[in-house]
């Protein structure tokens, strides 16, 4: 058999491989993605269906707590609660499809409801995940108004200011003679933007912080009617202020985040990181230098960094602070219980044969303290003379900071301790420092 | 869930097949190569790992192939497969592979003391049948472009006789199809 191959073969598998690749890339090009998406549905419901975990029906409602009800121009979010087959439920809001039998009376979009103009839609809500089930909901849109000239506010009490709180308002009575909360439909705003904020409008309240312990004053408007507020703090919650991740002590060159922990009664004591709220600023920012609520270290010394509330001229929240310079002036180790000092470390260290286990430990000297080196496993021993490998000359255990070395023939060691002064990447941040060991 | 290393293994055979191909031994050894016109069937016991969503579905085909050399050592190969049984980690959906096929282009190293390696790439089309308590039952299919590797052990006394264990991707995209093969391959020379 000639095992030559011609031309024509050559060309012959060229054109099926070529033929090959063009009908996988076609064929790849559709159908799989629909047929992945089916197969991934049929295991999530099968999943669903083992852990009980099916949908067996669903409560749609809307999230500010009227009942079927929105008026022209309201708008209000809507909510759903899937009643699982092993009896439990689960919120489902986001998991669903809406859609409105006529948007020109009841418009959907994205989960939010508009009533447009008086009558009734059918509201359709769909899951999908793990299984489809539709539910609809008969919603009714008002053309009623408000009865009452003037909304009641439930403010909180107390009020501290720089803290998160909480109101809404009471339900009012509409001329159609529902009783309704209007606190999702109602826009919020004060007079003064530097002595309150709205942080969150949510269906059921609204979430502010007040920055003054002046009278604040707000417009609440519903359906184009103006209902002015007003609010005055009340005492300033008890706050303590620390380092993140505890301590008030801090390296000259490290930045940390400030935590405020205020501490008001209301329904009990509450207790919230509230530093976002407050106004930072350094006694001496030579020593520390504060930015939001970031304090960095400069230079040595004590410091005060204090914490306003907005005009509120009491002093809020203070933290002492102790600014450490870290200054490395190289890496010293221990032989047993014996320090190796820098004049020594340019020789030999003899150890003796038939010595116990000799326990090795290296610290980064940094100027006012001391840092003991860990991660003994980076550390580098090398034989230095052609006497043997390192496990010829002596058999080394690496502890979690120390290293222990139990002697076992003549030669030379060289143990390459290492301190990451900044624990970066940054290679130019990597100090070492070599003990030399002579086994005798 | 165990995963199916294929990658790597992959990986390492196309490296060898490369270095054998590339070695002089390989023009010498036209005795134990399959020479261009060589034909071969083969069938084999296919373990295959469906990986959908976090779920994995292990199914069980019988593989058959064959194919023909069109150079020294170079073949391309047909594969069709039928699912036998399936192993599924759910009790309300069992999927199993309806049927199989996939078109080779086979590259081989010469038998080394009755020892090869191969590496073949093309195309797999893998229909999948679900069903699940409702007796429904509904057709997936996927295809695109699908390669393995795998290796050979001659017999002994019978030297037209391979065994050979190979691992294929059949299909990598949102879900995927990998499959571990175990089987005798005959060629006819």
């Amino acid at each position: 058999m000639n095992c030559t191959p011609s031309k024509q073969s050559i060309q012959a598998i060229i054109q099926a491989c070529l033929f090959v690749i063009t009908l996988a890339g076609l064929t790849a090009c559709g159908g799989n993605s629909a047929d992945s998406d089916e197969l991934i549905q049929s295991v999530i419901l099968a999943e669903a269906t083992d852990n009980g975990t099916t949908v067996e029906s669903l409560n749609l409602f809307l999230q500010n707590g009227n009942d079927r009800i929105i008026n022209e121009n309201e708008t209000a979010k809507l909510g759903a609660t899937a009643i699982l087959t092993n009896g439990s439920s689960s919120d489902a809001t986001e998991a669903m499809s809406w859609s409105s039998s006529d948007p020109s009376i009841l418009m959907e979009s994205n989960g939010v409801l508009t009533g447009i103009t008086k009558g009734t839609a059918t509201l359709t809500g769909t899951i999908f995940t793990p299984n489809q089930i539709t539910t609809e909901l008969l919603i009714n849109v008002s053309d009623a108004e408000i009865v009452p000239s003037s909304l009641e506010v439930l403010w909180p009490n107390p009020a501290p200011p720089c803290t998160t709180l909480s109101t809404q308002i009471r339900p009012v009575e509409f001329t159609d003679g529902t009783v309704r909360n209007v606190t999702e439909w109602a826009t919020w705003s004060t007079s003064n933007a530097t002595q309150a904020e709205i942080i969150a409008l949510l269906p059921k309240e609204v979430d502010f912080v007040l920055y003054t312990d002046q009278e604040v004053a707000f417009n609440i408007n519903v359906d184009d009617v103006d209902y002015p507020q007003f609010l005055t703090a009340t005492e300033a919650p008890q706050v303590s202020v620390v380092l993140q991740d505890g301590g008030t002590l801090l390296a000259s060159g490290e930045t940390r985040s400030l935590q405020a922990i205020s501490v008001y009664p209301a329904n009990g004591a509450v207790t919230e990181s509230i530093e976002q709220y407050l106004d930072w600023s350094s006694d001496f920012p030579s020593i520390a230098s504060v930015e939001n609520t970031n304090v960095t270290g400069v230079g040595s010394g004590e410091t005060v960094i204090r914490g306003r509330c907005g005009d509120i001229e009491e002093e809020f929240a203070t933290l002492s602070l102790d600014v450490i310079s870290i200054d490395f002036e190289g890496i010293v180790f221990f032989i047993d219980d014996e320090e190796i000092g820098s004049g020594e470390i340019s020789q030999y260290q003899i150890i003796n044969i038939g010595d116990e286990e000799t326990k090795i430990r290296a610290f980064a000297d940094l100027g006012q303290f001391e840092v003991q080196l860990e991660d003994t496993e980076d550390w580098e021993v090398t034989s230095v003379d052609s006497s043997g490998s390192v496990s010829d000359i002596a058999s080394i255990r690496y502890e979690e900071d120390h290293l222990l070395l139990t002697p076992l023939s003549a030669g030379k060691l060289e143990i390459k301790a290492f301190f990451d002064e900044d624990e970066s990447d940054d290679d130019n941040a990597l100090k070492e420092a070599v003990l030399k060991l002579e086994i005798k | 869930m165990a995963s199916f290393p294929i990658r790597p293994f992959i990986f390492i055979a196309t490296l060898l097949s490369l270095s054998v191909a590339l070695t002089p031994s390989y023009a010498a050894n036209e005795k134990r190569s399959n020479q261009r016109g060589d034909y071969y069937v083969g069938v084999g016991a296919n373990y295959t790992q469906l990986l959908i969503g976090d779920a994995e579905f292990n199914p069980t085909v019988i593989r058959l192939r064959g194919g023909v050399f069109v150079l020294n050592n170079i073949a391309l190969e047909l594969q069709l497969g039928k699912g036998i049984d399936s192993d599924s980690p759910f009790d309300s959906l069992d999927i199993e592979i309806d049927q199989l096929q996939a078109f080779y282009a086979r590259f081989q190293s010469p038998t080394q003391r009755g020892f090869r390696i191969y590496f073949q790439g093309g195309y797999a089309r893998t229909e999948l049948l679900q069903s699940d308590h409702s007796d429904d039952e509904i057709n997936n299919s996927f295809s695109g472009i699908s390669y393995g590797f795998g290796f050979e052990d001659q017999f002994k006394y019978y030297k037209p006789l391979y065994f050979y264990f190979e691992a294929n991707q059949l299909f990598n995209d949102e879900i995927d199809i990998n499959s571990a093969n175990l089987g005798i391959r005959y060629t006819f020379n």
